[in-house]
């Protein structure tokens, strides 16, 4: 062909392409654009972590994100099948209503989805209904960025939505994700537009800008860079409610909407001062009209009241006796001492309603989550003991007032260890709560109490807590505090924390301090057998803790024996134990092993506590619990939960570390198990190498249910049963032959009645259908003649097919 | 079983007159049942019919014995350079005895057609057959004349020479159905041809016909009735808006060009005995009908009709 024809084809070629054009609907394939879906995936990224930090409730969320993730993906599905020979869609402009109405459904049934799940106490405000409609509008759009105007709509939507969030939150991996989606945005418009920028030289000839290959491998190590530091960064989960962030959420005369509490509004909810964010008065009394029970009503109320204490009788005087249960009862009600005998027969189960009329604080933020109400550091055997030797309060850290947007935060001084890498934050009211002690939780860092910008009234107190110099914290009165956490993984990387213990050390003397009774030889060598051949520092404290976590009950009715002289030897002896002798144990156990331990007594806040619809957790005297605490370095006091069934403390994790751990777990699994993971591993083997027969066979069963429930259905089930034959023995039919071209290659003669049926089946529509007995018969015979065994035998006759 | 009856002849019958169609033309041209069994279909289809091939092949052979075979007038013509348009179409010549214009009827007038070395011609005596062939009417004078339903075009051309051809055009080559090779016969196809000319003066052309020009009406009508599903249509267009976006197709399938590539299916499955067409016979009769239409870079046309077809899942899975 000349070039002078060439041209003239390739013109008319060209005039041919744009008549049609003008006449015809668009047509192109339906495939997204993966630029597109990136980008969207990560605007739902931002927008669904920065939900996540306050879901009511984590499967429910992820329930929701996989349904609308994957209708517009099931949507496409379906018209990739039905439209499936055709290697382009027309976009006809009923086709693309079609689609922009449902992105609109879309939005719908969203809103439906929120309003179905508020009854059951789920749900979300209404402004953050608004951000997940237009997150899944946009994930809609990407999926069908090939549809006229959608790509480009998709791309300015997740833009906005990813800004917005940004704007809001303060989550750093938020911002990382933000990071990751401007480099993907910069790489979509640079492979959208601009490597694509045509440009005309002075001679007029057009230019083409390639910036593609650069661009991509510049984003590509941002990217990885990117990625690098995201999985080094914490991850703090926080299971607080979610929140509104728009002022006109809520209200007390607004929408009446208890799922809208935020802004300068309280919603109807808090209208009964059942919320910690109340601030103004309450119209329900019935919290003043309470007595405020004391710390030691409380802890008579959970673990029952103390055992009197009848050793030495013989060598004592009444008068002498007299004094000092009248002392023990006055110091404990003083909340100075604790006795670890008592009568536990009794149980009190409280019902929610009256939870909350004797909710002593409540409490806003995620749980678990311990409040420290007491410390205690010397033990006899019988008591613990709040005021220890050679306390130093001038050691501890000093408090010191700071303004933080215009409003005082006090704060403690005093610098940070490494292994502390999160901070949390809760918000406590206090109600019926008789104490001038700041509830505390582990680790407190800093707090803050509205219009409270006094700093002489903060002290520490000789429990080692901060307390307020009024007789008792008023009710209703709200406490934001923030406290340290830390990274377990990073304590265990230390050698050993005690040997970098330095000036700025607090006060821990007298916590090593161990009883002089008969089980301490007991505890120093369960202590010695528990660390033994583990490097010191915390995985010694871990390993203490978990030995008891398990192996020893937990044992609210525990049998007291008045008679005995030592507590921790009866826990001991029986196995068995409440809480605070698995906390005594523990404490015992850690000191004999040379680490500085107290005794926290408090609350502990659980899952269970959390109301959904009040969005906060109840706390009251059910509550109470004690756990030990240890310092490793002489600055900051580590708790740890000894009793089997207790959440474990609070720590972070980066991403890595999780990794790490989870991949450890299963390693000590698998090492455990030696037999079911070899019988696992040979059945994985087995099915691996015969997973030809099993899996066909499996259809060979689906037929046989076919050819008895939906003979309507046989040929195609033939069809397809043959197919997974051929693909397993190596064989594959292309989409593009026919059955009959390909099953011919195996078996020409018994197949011809099969190809009939088929044919006539499937591109006559005049034909006289076959009987169903002479269908059922054709198939079973096109099944038995196109065995798997067959067709890999002629597979391997076959020169051509065998050396594939 | 699984056929309806064709209207005006039962299948058998039809079955017969094909088949002895068929043992007629395998006679003529031995070895190539493939080639006769898709010249049948283009007949059926009412389709013309282009040999391009080497000369001694047995186009003309062919064509020959299918003219003998039908039983209708047979024309031949020699295409030459010189050839005029009315050599073909024919001409009004002016009576002096009668003292009138009387038409005198060219070859085109004829049930078989064969023009051989179509391309020798010039491209204007060529496009005195576009109207015969597409239409089945010449208009000289402007006086239209209709020719016979059965009219049929036989073609040769010689791919080799180029001294003093003049190739079809795109528009001409379009109003033929398929474009045929014919190809050197296999060894013992050749021997036997040997032997079947020792002492023998190959007197095909002159036997009966097989069938009649009625017959071969009845059974092109009932080609046409041939059952095509829509989603056989859809294979159909599918197939072709991929000729229209292959890289190496310079211009693609035509809408006529895909309806006289259902009529070739239609022919095919009528011939397979099958009263509906299939994806299968949708592809026995691909390569001689896009052969001739899609122009294509690649030097093989046989493997970008290969792609185009692997290029489409059939319907029906």
């Amino acid at each position: 062909m000349t070039q002078s024809s060439a041209n003239m084809i390739s013109k008319r070629k060209l005039s041919l392409d744009r008549g049609l054009s003008a006449v015809n609907v668009k047509r192109s394939s339906l495939a997204p654009n993966i630029g597109v879906l990136i980008l969207s995936l990560l605007a739902m990224t931002t927008v669904q972590m920065f939900r996540m930090g306050h879901t009511r409730s984590l499967p429910i969320l992820i329930l929701e994100v996989l349904i609308f993730f994957a209708l517009p993906c099931i949507a496409y599905g379906i018209l990739r099948y039905r439209f499936r020979t055709s290697p382009e869609f027309p976009f006809t402009k009923k086709a693309i209503f079609g689609f922009q109405f449902g992105a609109i459904l879309i939005g719908i049934l969203v809103v439906l989805w929120h309003i179905s799940i508020r009854p059951f106490g789920f749900g979300d405000a209404n402004e953050i209904v608004a951000l997940l409609i237009l997150q899944s509008i946009s994930w809609y759009l990407a999926v069908f960025s090939k549809v006229p105007g959608f790509e480009k709509t998709n791309a300015l939507l997740s833009g906005a939505l990813v800004f917005f969030v940004c704007c809001l939150s303060d989550d750093r991996r938020i911002f990382l994700i933000a990071v990751l989606f401007a480099f993907s945005a910069l790489w979509w418009l640079l492979g959208q537009y601009w490597s694509r920028l045509e440009t005309k030289a002075i001679d007029g000839d057009s230019r083409l800008l390639k910036l593609h290959g650069s661009a991509v491998s510049l984003t590509m190590l941002a990217v990885i860079l990117v990625a690098c530091l995201a999985a080094t960064i914490p991850f703090v989960h926080r299971e607080n409610p979610l929140i509104g962030f728009m002022p006109f959420s809520g209200g007390e005369q607004g929408s009446q909407n208890e799922f809208a509490i935020s802004g300068i509004g309280d919603g109807n909810m808090l209208t009964a001062g059942n919320n910690a964010t109340t601030s103004g008065a309450v119209e329900s009394d019935e919290f003043i009209e309470d007595d405020k029970p004391s710390l030691y009503d409380i802890t008579s109320e959970r673990y029952d009241g103390p055992i009197v204490k009848k050793r030495n009788t013989k060598a004592k005087s009444l008068a002498g006796i007299a004094k000092h249960l009248h002392d023990a009862k006055k110091s404990e009600q003083a909340g100075r001492t604790f006795r670890t005998m008592r009568n536990s027969s009794k149980t009190t189960d409280i019902e929610l309603k009256d939870r909350v009329t004797k909710a002593l604080f409540f409490v806003e933020g995620s749980v678990p989550a311990r409040f420290s109400i007491n410390h205690f550091f010397q033990f006899d055997g019988w008591d613990w003991n709040s005021a220890p030797d050679g306390l130093e309060p001038e050691r501890l850290p000093r408090i010191y007032m700071k303004d933080q947007n215009g409003s005082p935060v006090f704060r403690l001084g005093r610098s940070i260890a490494k292994y502390l890498t999160g901070r949390r934050t809760h918000r406590v009211k206090i109600m019926r709560l008789d104490s001038k002690t700041i509830p505390s939780p582990a680790l407190l860092q800093q707090w803050h109490i509205p219009l409270m910008d006094r700093l002489d009234i903060f002290r520490w107190n000789e429990k080692e807590l901060i307390e307020m110099d009024i007789p008792t914290i008023p009710s209703h009165s709200i406490i934001d505090v923030q406290s340290l956490i830390p990274n377990y993984h990073l304590m265990r990387e230390h050698p050993d924390l005690r040997q970098v213990q330095d000036r700025a050390a607090i006060g821990t003397a007298g916590t090593l301090q161990i009883p002089q009774t008969e089980s301490q030889p007991a505890i120093q060598t369960l202590a010695n057998q528990w660390t033994e051949g583990i490097a010191p520092g915390w995985m010694q404290v871990e390993s203490i803790v978990n030995h008891l976590r398990n192996d020893f009950a937990l044992d609210p009715n525990w049998d007291t024996d008045e008679e005995v002289d030592d507590s921790v030897g009866l826990f001991l002896d029986q196995g068995r134990g409440p809480s605070y002798m698995f906390a005594t144990s523990c404490a015992l156990a850690l000191r004999s092993a040379g680490y500085k331990t107290r005794i926290a007594s408090g609350f502990l806040v659980q899952k269970k506590d959390y109301d959904s619809r009040a969005r906060q957790s109840i706390v009251t005297a059910d509550n109470l619990h004690m756990w030990p605490e240890v310092c490793l370095d002489g600055k900051f006091w580590i708790p740890v939960e000894p009793t089997p069934g207790y959440p474990i403390p609070y720590s972070t994790q980066t991403v890595m570390q999780w990794v790490t751990t989870q991949t450890l777990m299963v390693w000590y699994w698998v090492l455990e198990n030696p037999l079911t993971v070899t019988l696992f591993i040979a059945s994985v083997f087995l099915a691996f190498f015969f997973r030809a027969e099993i899996i066909t066979r499996l259809m060979l069963g689906w037929w046989f249910l076919v050819r008895i429930f939906w003979p309507q259905r046989l040929l195609q089930a033939t069809r397809q049963l043959i197919d997974l034959r051929f693909r397993f023995a190596g064989d594959r039919r292309p989409a593009s032959e026919t059955i009959n071209v390909w099953y011919t290659r195996v078996e020409s003669n018994a197949l011809s009645g099969f190809f009939n049926i088929w044919n006539a089946n499937n591109y006559s529509e005049k034909t006289t259908p076959a009987s169903r007995q002479e269908l059922v018969l054709t198939c079973e015979g096109a099944v038995k003649s196109l065995s798997l065994k067959r067709i890999r035998a002629s597979r391997n006759d076959n020169p051509i097919t065998s050396s594939k | 079983m699984h056929n309806s009856e064709p209207a005006s002849q039962t299948v058998a019958e039809a079955q017969s007159s094909i088949q002895l169609l068929r043992t007629r033309l395998n006679t003529a041209l031995v070895g190539k049942s493939d080639v006769i069994e898709m010249v049948i279909a283009c007949v059926l289809a009412r389709g013309h019919l282009l040999f391009d091939d080497l000369p001694g092949l047995g186009k003309t052979t062919l064509a020959k014995a299918l003219a003998a075979s039908i039983g209708g007038d047979f024309a031949r013509v020699q295409c030459t350079p010189d050839l005029l348009p009315t050599d073909i179409s024919g001409f009004n010549m002016f009576n002096q005895k009668k003292q009138e214009f009387e038409f005198r009827r060219g070859p085109v007038f004829s049930d078989l057609l064969l023009a051989d070395e179509i391309n020798r011609a010039t491209p204007r005596t060529q496009s005195a057959l576009f109207e015969a062939m597409a239409e089945r009417q010449v208009t000289i004078d402007n006086n239209t004349m209709p020719l016979a339903s059965t009219f049929l075009v036989i073609a040769t051309q010689n791919p080799i020479e180029s001294h003093g051809a003049y190739p079809l055009p795109e528009a001409q080559l379009d109003r033929f159905a398929i474009k045929l090779s014919i190809g050197y016969p296999a060894r013992t196809d050749e021997i036997a041809m040997l032997a079947d000319n020792i002492g023998s003066n190959n007197t095909v052309a002159q036997q009966q016909p097989v069938t009649s020009l009625q017959e071969l009406s009845q059974l092109q009508d009932a080609v046409r009735n041939v059952e095509v599903t829509e989603s056989i249509r859809g294979y159909f267009v599918d197939l072709a808006t991929a000729t229209r976006q292959h890289a190496d197709v310079n211009i693609g399938l035509s809408p006529r060009g895909v309806i006289i590539w259902q009529q070739m299916a239609q022919a095919w499955a009528y011939l397979q005995n099958r009263q509906f067409v299939t994806p299968d016979d949708v592809k026995a009769v691909a390569k001689p009908v896009l052969k001739l239409r899609i122009t294509s870079n690649s030097h093989n046309s046989d493997s970008t009709i290969d792609e185009i077809i692997n290029s489409i899942n059939v319907p029906g899975m």
